[in-house]
């Protein structure tokens, strides 16, 4: 499956074309329809080499859009139940509504889980099994308390549109190990975050490392179903383009630009039978499908539950960045329960608990979950005092996420909050810290991964960031 | 750390102490037990938590700070002293250690201890004794090193622009420019030879994709290829500059820069109202070749040039739709922190600006002097000012010359008519004023009081006629059931009647009678009383009455030789009120009283009690009901003087009613009338003035009383109340009876040239020829026209309470920009914009609650006005603002001052007051204090026009006429409004350093408003001359040719986008961390010949096309590819893809659906179902377009278009000089299969086949014309026709024509289709 991965030596096809004899006319349309390995393109995507060993070959990011209440998930408050009702007695920050309430308990319950006896809420059962794996950071913080200023941030480490997302940072340094699927993969469940396509964007990279939006469906990707009746009429218009544009070449000249362009057409075609093979689980065990919930009675279970299949499929495959946002669920806008927190948390993560779950072990089963890094969080957390009467509102000082796979450390607990979880206070960190580690799990070395841009070596860390060596295995 | 044992630690320093003269020991002689506690606690703490990373032991330590001196935490770091010896509360070395503040958390990975925590705080508060030595180490900062003169010394593109001289070649028939001579020059030294000529058709398909982004229509293409003439191409040249497409082609390239978009992004994108203006500017201005230097004014400052650019056609002002580029940025709609959330818009507007005019990245210098160019940081914050003294607005730009014409013509005729009117006014006026001395006396006499003539002389005092307090009616002649056997008392009313304001028990009461043991609910029973027969002796009957108001039917009758003389009804209330009647007109008559209830419907029924004669009477004239005694006494003196009845019964309803308030002008007048002798009118007079003086002095203590509520720190949750007293400086906003050169600032001419002034006149209309003058000074929007536009901003001021007031008449919006935020929707800040709903006539305060705002600095712009609306302050207060004085300093002169008090003295002393305030109000009077005191005293005369005799008919009706006619003459000519998006320009405002680019640590001074540091001359000091933002100086110093940026940085551009590739690669970055100069003398000859020719673009454009550079072919040489691999010496053309708009716009071209037509609003964007989601807007824009060109497709920022996307179009957030140019499988997959592609296939196929009897060669050779601009060679016509053979053999039915559907589609996807060579 990584074609690539272990080859020595790589022969590009610039160095191919320039030791044949006969040059491009020699590659015949055959070519452009083989399977073969050593023909890649030389190009945006081809492998990189790493700053140092990788351990994560790939990365699923699971963004929980609107931000888990972290009192609520990861992080016990005793405090809350005790205070419950009483006005809440730190200095406070503006919060988005300003509608602030009094100290609000949990509805869930929590429970120690693995031989780390991590504390895991009633919300996540599933996921508290896989415990021992998951390096869990409960000193998060991020600048931002709104939506789409926290998810640019979260998504491209500036709090404005149009910066590169972390997937297209993490393909253009690392390249794809795929040659028929893209490197960068946003799952759609269909919510879009907050700011839009934008949080996917290649910003100013070019636009090979875009992010490219699938569905969990039969038509997964833009343009990706041919539309002639039959792939034998497609192969003949193919045919007769490189017919003409090789004409072309002998007249205009050969220029990279062009043969590069023609190239490419290469690796659209492969995708046109990849992507849809890709989705296609036909194949896969009724074990696996209860697995990852698809068997589940709760419709967004489901819906999850095929997205994390396929992101499964896309890491077989090869694919560098999976993002997966969450399912729509009628009643809930996302994680952002402003009100009604027992419903809406209560419903989002039966959607996602145990596909998540589901997902760890089954990369863990085939040996992949060393190589796999997942990463689960949102963009910020949330007060831990109301919002009305039973909502919370957004709340960035101090939040919970979790790295699991791909190097991270299992069982690890790192940082800490306040008494009442609204503050981080122990081992405080911020998302920048979450950048570099992702990084640096993935090979790279955060402070060298730049790009020239408007005057500046530009980074997804900015000037910022440390690896949370703590967490890493 | 390494613990010392104590003694040791002790005696150590003791030995310090003792052997150098301890620098602090003169001031703080330290304790031992401060020693000991330092050296046991602090210290160790100190080292262990704080100097990893605060002391000299550090080669950077962090923030500037040093801990490890006494002399180093005293003096601080960035953010200023580390502590207050004594005050751990004003400590920030303590705030940071308890984490207060999150923005300052000390040590960051985890807090101290509470234990630790104390130690440092029992250190601060025991006044931070502490023994260590040193000097605080001062680093070297980047900042202090850098000097910025050295630094522009040292790079290129700081040098001055010169006119190179172009060096000598070989092969001197080659070059065709001067130009060329520096391109061949370079191959020369390379040992290149350049590239032959391109052929005549790859000249005009590369020249016309380069000049209008469409393809050559196959006449020209054929006819070009046949004109051999020398000046054939230079013609094509001339005509692609002038088609309206080129404007289009290059507004593209231009808006890229510019980052154009029409919504602001983020969670709702909310649209950018009108944006897609701004767009057709740009067309407009590339088409009509606007120089490049008042192409950047207008961008800088097109709201401030003196006389704007005028679109011929559509006669709007250009130049000020420039500035709109400012707001094309991203906003969010509900920052949380919204400061931050403008620094970010600046940062991103500074960036764009510097980017795009001056190729320069000043956004680096945000957090620290830039670390390669000539800029410092107090550079970018110099610019950050400009933006913060500049607001948004909808501008009105339609027929702006017409539109100050019409102002100017209407504030002259306003001026001349007003003197004229005024002048007739006066006239008619002083003629009245000058017949009320009679009225006022004829009043005195009315109200003349003293005992009746007749009476037994001696004995006025009052006589009790009836008082009800007796059992029975005895005396009185009772009929009908009304009345009852006797008076009633309160105790046995029904409850509802509620108390009667009887005196004692007894009194009349017609409505509660019992019949049959009820009481009779209705107002049924009637009936009526005589009195006994008694003899007038007195001049008023004084009663009480209640109950119903019908007059001859519920009423109290004097009879007189048995006929009613006089009666009084009830105010139909059953509360009894104080009435009177005058019988002084039967003096010494034998009279009756009636009380008479005949009425059944409601309020049929009277209630009476305490009928008593008096000399005085118990109610005034006006509330004396039909008294036809006092009417008879008006008729009398009326008659006996000649004046006019009506008049004179309205003087002596006023006089008696000014007796009440002492701040009617007629109050004392009204007093003298009733003094007895001399001595007593100057008593009156006296205690007049004493009152009034005492007023004002209350008034002058309330507004000394004023306070304003705030919180004590700015935008933080916990709130502590403080009052503190109100001041003039900082709690006034804006006062327009004064606002200053600063305070007045308005867009449009709805608001005049400036506030009415007091004392100005008000003209009126036919029915009320003036409506006064102006009292306290305002900004007005109904004194120019209506039909006008207009807004009217504050200066900018910071929030310094909770409430704000505005002192309004009318309605309007008000809105706070809050920081320059604007994005207003809830949940936050929904509370900025506040509709303020008011009367057109009467002032009110309306408050504003701004709590949450404290401490950020705002402006409040005023708009939507109703048909009236005038504000005259806006200021802080607690409670209600106090209004204007009650106190009339003019009227009050007036008092003080009267000498002659008898009655007709001082009424003559009145009306000479009168006439005096109207002489002062004269427009030609000049000097006259007390201009407000004036008006309002005769605004009090004019609003009693009916106390004055009638106005005799003058020519003012006529003159107010006409003024209403000419003016709405006027009027109808003033164009409607177009507005859109630009800037305006507010009060000077400078910004502080953020230390280390965060805007909640910002350093203590400003930095003034200036131009970049390295374009000044090294002597000059920065700052603005100008009032407001003085952008347009800015503009005007950038534009200066000493420059050398803005030229070199635009040929530049230039050059990219006909060639490829720049002189300078980094055509955004002309500084250090850019690409040098492929060729720097080419640059600077091109950089003078544009500012030689006037900066035209379309001039540098002409001239690079016609050099024999640009003809060259681009077929690759194999010693150019050898030797100049990268074509940087420019051996050949270079091949080039299409920009994304150019390739759909192609499409479009090619199968005929493309619409040609120019500007208007933007199609909406389509939008895919993988564009689908939870927050795309609802519906899609047509696949394709409507067949409008690619810039008119609507730029949503959060659904870009999906194809330009993949063909690299650049997401509209920053400066992109330099699209990237991507080869990505998406791009493939588009043309491959998306449907937009397979639609116009469709309609190009179509086309070709509604062309009858063509034969498949004829329609190839159409096809590659269209779609290659020239015919399939051999080879290439023997694929296509195999192909077509082939194909159709795939299809059952329509063979031909879907295999040439196919052929078609296929052509698309040929390279040549989107490279040009």
């Amino acid at each position: 499956m990584h074609c690539r991965r272990y080859l020595e030596s790589q022969v590009t096809r610039r160095q191919m074309l320039r030791n044949s004899s006969v040059g491009f006319g020699a590659l015949a349309l055959d070519m452009l329809m083989a399977q073969d390995c050593a023909a890649e393109a030389e190009g945006p995507l081809a492998p990189r080499n790493t700053h140092f060993a990788a351990k994560a070959r790939s990365i699923i990011f699971l963004y929980m859009d609107g931000g888990v209440s972290q009192v609520d998930s990861f992080d016990p408050k005793p405090r809350l139940n005790k205070e419950h009702g009483k006005p809440f007695s730190l200095k406070m920050e503006p919060t988005q509504f300003n509608n602030i309430g009094t100290v609000y308990r949990s509805h869930w319950g929590f429970k120690k889980y693995g031989q780390c006896g991590m504390d895991v809420s009633g919300l996540f059962p599933h996921i508290g099994t896989c415990a021992d794996d998951l390096a869990l950071v409960r000193s998060m913080t991020a600048p931002f308390s709104e939506h789409n200023t926290a998810n640019f941030f979260l998504h491209t480490g500036f709090g404005v549109q149009g910066r590169p997302s972390m997937g297209a940072w993490a393909t253009y340094g690392l390249g794809s190990e795929c040659r028929d699927l893209p490197g960068y993969v946003v799952l759609n469940g269909g919510l879009i975050p907050s700011g839009g396509m934008d949080n996917f964007n290649s910003g100013f990279l070019p636009a090979a490392y875009q992010g490219s939006i699938f569905k969990a469906g039969n038509k997964p990707l833009a343009n990706i179903r041919r539309r002639e009746a039959s792939a034998a009429l497609q192969r003949s218009k193919l045919a007769l383009m490189k017919k003409l544009d090789f004409g072309g070449l002998e007249n205009i000249g050969r220029v990279d630009k062009l043969e590069s362009a023609i190239a490419n057409y290469e690796m659209a075609f492969r995708m046109q039978a990849a992507v849809p093979e890709l989705v296609d689980i036909k194949g896969e065990s009724k074990k696996i499908r209860g697995l990852y919930g698809l068997e589940s009675s709760y419709g967004p279970t489901r819906s999850y539950g095929l997205q994390c299949l396929i992101a499964r499929r896309m890491v077989e495959k090869g694919v560098r960045f999976i993002e997966l946002t969450c399912p729509r669920i009628s009643g809930n806008d996302r994680w952002d329960a402003h009100g009604n927190i027992r419903k809406n948390h209560g419903d989002n993560a039966r959607a996602v608990d145990q596909p998540i779950a589901g997902l760890i072990k089954d990369l863990k089963q085939r040996g992949m979950l060393d190589s796999t890094l997942i990463v689960f969080t949102g963009e910020f957390g949330r007060t831990p005092f109301a919002q009305g009467s039973n909502g919370r509102d957004h709340s960035p000082f101090g939040f919970s996420l979790f790295l699991c796979g791909g190097g991270a450390r299992g069982g690890a607990i790192y940082g800490a909050t306040d008494d009442y979880g609204y503050r981080a206070v122990e081992n405080k960190c911020e998302l920048h810290d979450l950048h570099a580690t992702m990084l640096h799990l993935a090979g790279m070395d955060h402070k060298r991964l730049t790009y020239r841009f408007s005057g500046r070596d530009m980074r997804l860390t900015d000037v910022h960031g440390n690896v949370l060596h703590d967490i890493v295995a | 750390m390494m613990k010392w044992p104590r003694l040791a630690t002790r005696l150590c320093f003791f030995f310090h102490i003792l052997l150098f003269a301890f620098p602090l020991a003169a001031e703080e002689k330290l304790s031992p037990q401060e020693l000991e506690f330092f050296e046991n606690k602090v210290r160790p703490l100190l080292s262990e938590k704080c100097y990893k990373c605060h002391s000299a032991g550090r080669k950077e330590p962090k923030a500037e700070l040093y801990l490890d001196t006494r002399q180093g935490v005293l003096a601080g770091g960035e953010s200023g002293a580390a502590l207050v010896p004594g005050d751990p509360s004003k400590s920030l070395l303590i705030e940071a250690i308890r984490y207060e503040n999150p923005d300052l958390q000390m040590p960051p990975k985890k807090k101290l201890s509470a234990a630790q925590i104390a130690v440092l705080e029992k250190w601060v508060r025991l006044g931070a004794p502490d023994p260590r030595l040193g000097k605080k180490v001062v680093a070297k900062t980047d900042d202090e090193a850098f000097d910025v003169q050295e630094r522009k010394e040292a790079h290129w593109s700081w040098r001055p622009v010169v006119n190179a001289v172009p060096p000598a070649v070989k092969d001197r028939g080659w070059p065709r420019s001067p130009l060329d001579q520096f391109i061949l020059s370079k191959l020369d030294k390379a040992e290149l030879e350049p590239n032959p000529d391109a052929p005549r058709r790859t000249l005009i398909k590369r020249t016309s994709y380069a000049l209008t982004g469409l393809p050559p229509s196959a006449d020209d293409v054929e006819r070009f290829v046949a004109d051999k003439s020398p000046g054939a191409f230079a013609a094509l040249v001339d005509n692609l500059l002038k088609s309206p497409h080129f404007g289009e082609h290059w507004a593209q390239y231009w808006l890229d820069l510019v980052r154009f978009a029409e919504t602001k992004g983020h969670e709702a994108d909310y649209p950018i109202p009108e944006a897609w203006r701004y767009r057709d500017y740009v067309i407009r201005g590339f088409n009509s070749d606007v120089p490049y230097d008042q192409w950047i004014i207008e961008h800088l400052a097109g709201d401030l040039v003196r006389s704007p650019r005028i679109d011929p056609e559509l006669r709007t002002n250009e130049s000020i739709q420039g500035t709109g580029f400012w707001y094309l940025g991203e906003a969010t709609h509900s920052p949380v922190d919204i400061r931050g959330e403008e620094s970010e818009r600046i940062h991103n507007q500074i960036d764009v600006f510097s980017k795009t005019f001056l190729g320069l990245s000043l956004g680096c210098a945000r957090c620290h002097a830039h670390k390669f160019d000539a800029i410092s940081q107090e550079d970018y914050y110099a610019m950050y000012g400009y933006i913060q003294s500049s607001g948004f607005q909808l501008a009105d730009v339609l027929e702006p010359l017409r539109k100050k014409e019409i102002a100017v013509a209407l504030l002259g005729l306003r001026e001349t008519e007003a003197r004229k009117i005024n002048a007739s006014f006066a006239r008619g006026k002083r003629t009245q004023f000058e017949r009320l001395p009679e009225y006022l006396t004829a009043a005195a006499e009315v109200l003349k009081l003293g005992p009746l003539a007749g009476a037994p002389a001696g004995d006025s005092s009052d006589i009790i006629f009836e008082d009800f307090e007796k059992p029975g009616y005895a005396g009185w002649m009772v009929k009908g059931l009304a009345f009852g056997a006797g008076p009633r008392s309160q105790v046995n009313l029904p409850d509802y009647q509620g108390d009667v304001g009887a005196r004692g028990k007894g009194f009349v009461n017609s409505h509660s009678y019992t019949v049959k043991g009820k009481i009779h609910a209705g107002d049924e029973l009637i009936g009526s009383m005589h009195s006994p027969h008694f003899k007038i002796e007195r001049r008023f009957i004084n009663l009480l009455v209640g109950g119903g108001s019908h007059k001859n039917s519920t009423c109290v009758d004097l009879v007189v030789n048995g006929k009613p003389v006089a009666s009084v009804v009830g105010p139909n209330l059953n509360k009894m009120v104080a009435r009177s009647m005058d019988a002084s007109a039967w003096a010494g008559a034998r009279a009756q009283l009636r009380i008479l209830d005949s009425s059944k419907g409601g309020w049929g029924n009277i209630g009476v009690d305490h009928i008593v004669f008096s000399n005085k009477a118990a109610a005034g004239p006006a509330e004396a009901g039909d008294d036809a005694g006092l009417a008879g006494r008006i008729a009398d003196v009326a008659g006996k003087r000649k004046i006019q009845p009506d008049v004179l019964r309205r003087v002596v309803a006023h006089v008696e009613r000014a007796k009440k308030d002492v701040h009617d002008p007629l109050h004392v007048f009204s007093k003298l009338c009733g003094a007895e002798n001399s001595q007593a009118a100057v008593k009156v007079r006296d205690s007049v003035v004493d009152q009034l003086r005492r007023a004002e002095v209350e008034h002058q203590a309330r507004l000394a009383a004023r306070k304003v509520v705030s919180n004590v720190k700015n935008g933080e949750r916990n709130y502590t109340k403080v009052e503190r007293k109100w001041a003039e400086r900082e709690d006034l906003v804006v006062d327009y009876d004064d606002p200053g050169a600063d305070g007045w600032i308005v867009s449009g001419y709805r608001f005049g040239a400036g506030p009415l002034r007091r004392g100005q006149l008000l003209i009126g209309d036919e029915g009320r020829p003036v409506r006064g003058y102006v009292e306290v000074g305002r900004a007005d929007a109904d004194e120019a026209s209506r039909k006008f536009y207009g807004l009217l901003r504050t200066p900018t001021f910071e929030v310094v309470g909770d409430t704000l007031w505005y002192r309004v008449r009318g309605s309007c919006e008000a809105f706070l920009a809050v920081d320059s935020h604007r994005t207003v929707h809830g949940p936050l800040h929904g509370g900025v914009r506040k509709r303020i709903k008011g009367d057109a006539n009467t002032w009110r305060w309306h408050s504003h609650p701004v709590r949450n705002y404290l401490g950020h600095r705002i402006h409040i712009e005023f708009s939507n006005f109703s048909e009236s609306f005038a504000v005259a302050r806006v200021e802080f207060n607690a409670g209600t603002p106090v209004d204007g004085s009650p106190v009339n300093q003019v009227v009050l002169k007036h008092i003080a001052g009267l000498k002659e008090l008898g009655i007709a003295g001082a009424a003559a002393a009145f009306s000479k007051q009168l006439i005096a305030s109207m002489e002062a109000l004269d427009p030609g009077a000049s000097g006259v204090g007390g201009r407000g005191g004036h008006a309002r005293l005769l605004n009090w005369a004019i609003g009693r026009e009916d106390m004055l005799e009638a106005r005799r008919p003058g020519d003012l009706e006529k003159l107010v006429a006409d003024y209403r006619k000419s003016r709405s003459e006027l009027e109808k000519t003033i164009p409607g409004t177009l507005r859109t998006l630009a800037m305006l320009d507010g009060s000077g405002e400078n910004e502080p350093l953020h230390i280390r680019g965060n805007h909640k640590n910002r350093a203590r001074e400003n930095v003034p408003r200036s131009i970049l540091t390295a374009l000044r001359t090294p002597s000059e000091k920065p700052g603005v001359q100008a009032r407001g933002s003085g952008r347009l100086e800015l503009a005007e110093r950038l534009v200066d040719r000493k420059n050398p940026l803005v030229a070199r940085v635009m040929v530049n551009r230039v050059w990219h986008h006909l060639f490829g590739r720049g002189i300078v690669e980094s055509c955004d970055d002309f500084g250090v961390m850019g690409a040098p100069p492929s060729h720097p003398e080419l640059l600077d000859w091109l950089a003078h010949h544009f500012m030689e020719n006037g900066w035209s673009v379309k001039n540098l454009i002409r001239t690079i096309l016609l050099s024999r550079t640009y003809g060259m072919s681009s077929s690759p040489q194999t010693r150019g590819s050898e030797l100049d691999p990268q074509n940087r010496l420019l051996h050949r053309m270079g091949i080039m893809r299409l920009p994304a708009e150019a390739i759909r716009d192609k499409v479009l071209a090619v199968s005929g659906r493309l619409d040609r037509r120019l500007f208007g609003k933007g199609v909406m964007v389509h939008i895919t179902e993988f564009m689908r989601g939870n927050r795309s807007p609802g519906g899609s824009g047509p696949l394709d377009g409507n067949g409008r060109r690619s810039i008119y497709t609507e730029v949503r920022r959060n659904h870009l278009p999906s194809m330009l996307l993949a063909f690299d179009r650049p997401v509209p957030f920053m400066t992109m000089g330099k699209r990237v140019l991507s080869n990505s499988p998406a791009q493939a997959l588009i043309l491959l299969n998306d449907p937009f592609i397979h639609q116009q296939v469709d309609i190009w196929s179509k086309r070709l086949f509604a062309q009858k009897g063509l034969g498949d060669k004829a329609l190839l050779v159409q096809a590659y014309n269209e779609a290659f601009h020239r015919s399939p060679r051999d080879g290439e016509v023997a694929a296509a026709l195999q192909f077509i053979a082939a194909q159709g053999k795939l299809y059952d039915k329509d063979s031909r024509q879907q295999a040439w559907r196919d052929l078609l589609h296929t052509l698309m996807n040929v390279k040549e289709f989107i490279f040009i060579n």
